[in-house]
């Protein structure tokens, strides 16, 4: 390990993505890739409450499964985005912790400027619940039961039944909301975090992205997290 | 004053390591924390004990040589201060202090608390350089430089090689000192002939030394006795991708 690799080893022979740098900024490319797809996904589920026992949400969706291909291909855009967050995740992990093999008898932090909380040393874990989570959400949505409805004589899915369905069961709307806890914390480090693993801050902007990744990651979360919640005390089987 | 020191002793580098209890007694608060060590080390020899190892030179804040993590901080408890400016009046007394040395697979342990630090040498042999003829010194205006960008490469170029980012990093990660080194160099119009290969080579020195990579929590800025601000790790990512989507950086790799 300790000689100079004046034969540029990482960087020819693995790439230039895949070097402690690389790796980040693969992660940061697409983890804002992916909450540039949950603001928009979230704006389409607060259609939930539009309180017209669905008709908007299933046009909606109805809309998107009309685009044919165009959705396929946003689906394995979205799904690329999501493997090379994890792989290039799981390889900065594994990387960091053989970093440093033996470990302190005693860490503290030094405040001041550090950015360090329990969002940024925690992202691993809370990006796992999300890995567990996000399969497990498409099974119960998209795989889910098909329910059809009629909206001003077209038939289509009624996507807002199996929605309002699956949150009267208080165990999946609780557990629902509880993941939602943590993905408020993976996008409070995430957002800035990216934004400076893409080199996109200076001493102006560093303090902005920090303040805006955690209204952010609230607004965002908090939004996923009412649903399940309202939808289980206020909403009407229809 | 009187301390409790826990401090790690170690025989040498593939050695197991362990803590010992030592008490120091008659510090005075003026004492800086290496001075602490030394007269403690004055009694193990007078008891015929193998004295303490570590490591210092300036004893002034500019080599930075001289760094331990103090209750788990890099150069102990107080912010933009080495370990040998660290004074004894920081602690309460009759504190209990743990002393480590730096903790990195990249900064093996030689002795006690004395690592060996020369992975960063080679980061700024990979690359952490201009390359000139030397000779008569140039006029020091013959190159206008604002003086804003002047400033921020010498706050970036005030890094002394101490390695406490390294040792405060939970990833165990080099990003700032090799950012330092990348960005006093690319901001000023000196550095910019070699820019893409400097970044290049640099990080690919980082990486091969086994250092971790920077997961933005920030514990450097904090830890760093010189204040070296992460806005420089990010500028070193914009160097890296400039490099590596340019031409000049794709012949940099050859
Ligand atoms: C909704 C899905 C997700 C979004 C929007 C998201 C977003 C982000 C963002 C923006 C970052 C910051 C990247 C950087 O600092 O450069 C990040 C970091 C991270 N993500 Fe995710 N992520 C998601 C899912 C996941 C999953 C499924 C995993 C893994 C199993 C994961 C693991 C991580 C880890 C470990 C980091 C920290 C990397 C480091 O230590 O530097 N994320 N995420
Ligand atoms: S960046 Fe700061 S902490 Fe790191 S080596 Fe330089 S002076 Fe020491
Ligand atoms: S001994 Fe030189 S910086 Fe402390």
């Amino acid at each position: 390990m300790h000689i100079m690799s004046t034969d540029r080893t990482s960087y020819k022979i693995r790439g230039k993505w895949d070097t402690t740098v690389g790796r980040k900024v693969v992660m940061a490319a697409s983890g804002l890739l992916l909450i540039g797809y949950l603001i928009i996904h979230l704006a389409a589920n607060l259609m939930v409450f539009a309180g017209d026992g669905g008709r908007l949400l299933n046009r909606y969706s109805y809309t998107l499964h009309q685009l044919g291909p165009l959705l396929w291909i946003a689906r394995i855009l979205l799904a690329t985005f999501f493997l090379s967050h994890i792989i290039s995740g799981i390889r900065v992990v594994i990387q960091n912790r053989r970093a440093r093999s033996s470990r302190y008898a005693m860490a503290a932090s030094k405040g001041g400027p550090s950015k360090m909380t329990v969002a940024s040393r925690w992202m691993a874990i809370t990006g796992l619940i999300l890995l567990v989570f996000v399969p497990t959400h498409v099974w119960m949505f998209t795989l889910g039961p098909y329910y059809e409805t009629v909206i001003d004589g077209v038939p289509m899915r009624d996507i807002y039944r199996l929605v309002v369905e699956r949150f009267k069961n208080p165990v999946t709307a609780f557990s629902y909301a509880a993941v939602m806890l943590f993905l408020c914390l993976h996008l409070a480090h995430g957002f800035w975090s990216a934004l400076q693993s893409l080199g996109a801050l200076n001493r102006k902007w560093l303090p902005i992205a920090y303040t805006v990744g955690i209204v952010l990651g609230v607004l965002i979360a908090g939004g996923f997290f009412v649903l399940p919640i309202y939808t289980y005390f206020f909403i009407p089987m229809p | 004053m009187k301390f409790h020191l826990k401090i790690w002793r170690q025989a040498g580098p593939d050695q197991p390591g362990r803590f010992e209890e030592y008490t120091v007694d008659n510090i005075v608060p003026e004492m800086s924390f290496l001075e602490m060590l030394d007269q403690l080390n004055e009694e193990l020899i007078r008891e015929g004990k193998e004295p303490i190892a570590f490591e210092s030179d300036c004893r002034e804040g500019i080599c930075g040589a001289c760094g331990l993590v103090i209750n788990g901080m890099a150069h102990g408890p107080k912010r933009g201060c080495t370990t040998c400016e660290l004074r004894m009046r920081e602690f309460p007394d009759g504190a209990h202090i743990t002393v480590e040395p730096f903790r990195a697979d990249a900064f093996p342990v030689i002795k006690d608390l004395v690592v060996d630090r020369s992975a960063l040498d080679r980061i700024i042999a990979a690359g952490g350089y201009i390359s000139v003829n030397t000779g008569s010194a140039p006029d020091a205006n013959a190159i206008p430089i604002p003086k804003d960008i002047a400033e921020e490469a010498m706050d970036a170029a005030a890094c002394i090689g101490c390695g406490a980012c390294v040792a405060a990093c939970p990833n165990a990660s080099a990003a700032l000192f090799t950012a330092a080194k990348v960005s006093h160099l690319a901001l000023l119009p000196q550095g910019h002939p070699e820019r893409e290969r400097r970044v290049i080579r640099m990080v690919d020195q980082m990486d091969a030394e086994g250092f971790g990579s920077c997961s933005n929590h920030g514990e450097c800025e904090a830890a760093c006795p010189k204040g070296i601000s992460i806005v420089n790790i990010a500028r070193m990512r914009r160097e890296y991708i400039r490099a590596s989507t340019s031409k000049a950086g794709a012949r940099a790799v050859l």
